[in-house]
């Protein structure tokens, strides 16, 4: 397996009649990673999948999928996708259902026969394997669907918005399904509006507002390093806070008190001797971690409903 | 290849679980019922005449005989090829207009199958329904009258064929429509060329039969906008006896005024065109 990144795009571009869905999508998922593309509603993130598996060409810009072109058509063989809206025929039973896409994944018939029970027993479907999928509640449906998306034991799995319509059960389910894929090596992408879900999956999260990459970064990074910092101290002086300044953000105080944002918990230890050396006594400091709602609300802003 | 199977295999499935199928199929039974009835009122007529003038008639008398029963089949084909031609479009109109709509068509067309193979597939899924829609209805047609007044049609086999024929191209444009329009207005526009055709070929028709140059040119300008009516009349002439010495007239079901075989040719490249189209069309557009 060669070592170039599963997706790599370059300014990727998509207008529909000069209306702007996807402005700039510039990013680099490596093979293995669970990617979280997080973003309000319409905020170009199906477009962007879209993009990324062809069935939407792109205005602007380039990309390619595990190495090749987007939109190469050998490469789809290795190439899972549960779309947001998953609709099939609705007369196949679940079992005729996999074996038709494993039939349009090219797969062999003998494969498809031994990997269509065992993916149906994974999803938790295995009893209704020869119910039409028409008798399917939402939340069946999008588990047949997750199965079709792993029956070609893809390298790269995308899966939009994956729990919608889901139950608590169900939900556990995909967040289970997604670590088992990571285990194997399989790249996820993950689009989500759902922050609980991405907070205990994704390796890596890219933030899109309006049809831009406003921020990407490793999940570890983001909830443990960005926090804030609360410090009691025995009196707020103007000079004491100028020098907080140059530490953080957001400095804000009242008579005993002052509040900040940090990047890191690196400057913890710097901002305790900035205290002592300015003279004042440090009664207590309490760093409290932003949770990924926080950030989220924090970098997308909060319009838009989620 | 295995795409296109695959696809043709699921589209033939899933139309032959389609309602609009089964209302067609209904009708198409209802019509083979009524026909068969005035069949049968009409071998009782002909008993009872034959009972009173015997069975001695003149070779003039006989051929006229059979200018009537062949007109007795035409009437009843040309019921036919109007139900063959709802079926055509009925059946295909949604396929890609509606999949692309309700999103079906994603799940499928990220899959290493490539989007002609998904058209073609497609296309010849619905041609094995129709096939069997066509055999059905005009062979059961042929095969009643062949039954009950004991008359057989010259060249039937060669008339399906041009029906089929027929069916064919309109679905290769019911498809090219399909890729662009929303499936109302791939319908209208279908229906309506389709009209156009049918208007255009009476008044073609009229055209010959009153030797009028212009009307004939409109009946033959219409036979380019869509050959549907053209074949027709093209295979309605094919199964009829030599009119020699017989008045011509008009009449739908008739083969007056009738193409020349290029029809044929002219058709199966239109119905290529369209198709070939509708495959560019859907590579292109944004799924």
């Amino acid at each position: 397996m060669s070592t170039s990144p599963t997706i790599e795009t370059s300014h990727l571009r998509k207008e529909y009649n000069r209306k702007v869905a996807v402005a700039d999508l510039t990013l680099s998922v490596a093979r293995g990673e669970v990617f979280g593309f997080l973003g309000p509603n319409g905020a170009g993130k199906t477009t962007s999948i879209k993009m990324l598996l062809g069935l939407v060409a792109p205005t602007n810009g380039e990309g390619r999928l595990l190495g090749k072109p987007i939109g190469d058509h050998a490469i789809r063989a290795r190439v899972g996708f549960l779309p947001e809206n998953f609709r099939f025929h609705d007369w196949l039973t679940a079992d005729e259902f996999l074996r038709v896409h494993g039939r349009l994944y090219g797969m062999r018939e003998a494969d498809c026969r031994q990997r269509a029970p065992e993916l149906l027993e994974r999803v938790g479907l295995a009893e209704h394997a020869r119910k039409q999928l028409r008798a399917y509640s939402k939340g069946m449906k999008q588990r047949v669907g997750l199965a079709m998306a792993m029956l070609n034991r893809p390298e790269v799995v995308f899966l939009d918005e994956p729990t919608s319509g889901l139950d608590p059960v169900g939900r556990r389910m995909v967040r289970d399904v997604i670590r088992e894929l990571r285990e194997q090596g399989t790249t996820v992408f993950l689009n989500s509006h759902l922050l609980s879900e991405v907070e205990v999956t994704c390796d890596r999260v890219a933030f899109v507002k309006n049809g831009v990459v406003v921020k990407m970064a490793s999940l570890r990074s983001l909830v443990d390093g960005t926090a804030t910092v609360d410090l009691r101290v025995d009196k707020v002086t103007p000079e004491l806070l100028e020098a907080l300044k140059q530490m953080g953000s957001d400095v804000r105080a009242d008579a005993d008190r002052i509040n900040l944002s940090i990047d890191s918990d690196e400057t913890l230890p710097a901002i305790a001797q900035l205290v002592v050396e300015q003279g004042r006594s440090l009664y207590a400091m309490t760093p409290q971690h932003v949770s990924l709602e926080d950030l989220f609300l924090q970098i997308v802003g909060t319009e838009g409903s989620l | 290849m295995t795409g296109v199977w695959t696809i043709a295999r699921l589209t033939f499935d899933s139309a032959a679980r389609r309602r609009v199928l089964w209302a067609l199929l209904l009708l198409g039974g209802a019509f083979l019922g009524l026909y068969l009835l005035g069949l049968l009122a009409l071998r009782s007529g002909i008993e009872t005449a034959r009972s009173v003038i015997g069975n001695t008639l003149t070779a003039e008398d006989q051929r006229i005989f059979e200018v009537g029963l062949n007109f007795v089949l035409m009437a009843g084909l040309y019921a036919a090829n109007f139900l063959i031609v709802m079926m055509t479009v009925l059946i295909s109109i949604d396929t890609l207009a509606g999949e692309i709509n309700n999103e079906t068509i994603q799940s499928i067309a990220v899959k290493p199958v490539r989007r002609t193979e998904i058209v073609l597939g497609k296309w010849l899924g619905f041609a094995a329904i129709l096939a069997v829609y066509i055999l059905l209805i005009a062979g059961g047609a042929m095969m009643l009258v062949r039954l009950v007044l004991g008359y057989i049609a010259p060249n039937p086999l060669a008339g399906i064929g041009i029906m089929y024929l027929e069916s064919l191209m309109l679905l290769g444009l019911t498809f090219l429509f399909g890729t662009r329009l929303s499936m109302l207005a791939c319908g209208a526009v279908v229906f309506g060329l389709h009209g156009v055709a049918f208007v255009g070929g009476w008044v073609g028709q009229f055209g010959s039969m009153l030797f009028s140059e212009g009307a004939r040119n409109v009946g033959k300008a219409s036979q380019l906008i869509l050959p549907t009516e053209g074949l027709w009349r093209y295979a309605a002439a094919r199964m009829q006896p030599s009119f020699a010495g017989l008045p011509r007239f008009a009449s739908p079901f008739s083969g007056g005024g009738a193409p020349s075989s290029d029809i044929i040719g002219y058709a199966v490249v239109f119905g290529a065109v369209a198709l070939a189209l509708a495959v560019w069309q859907f590579n292109r557009r944004d799924l």
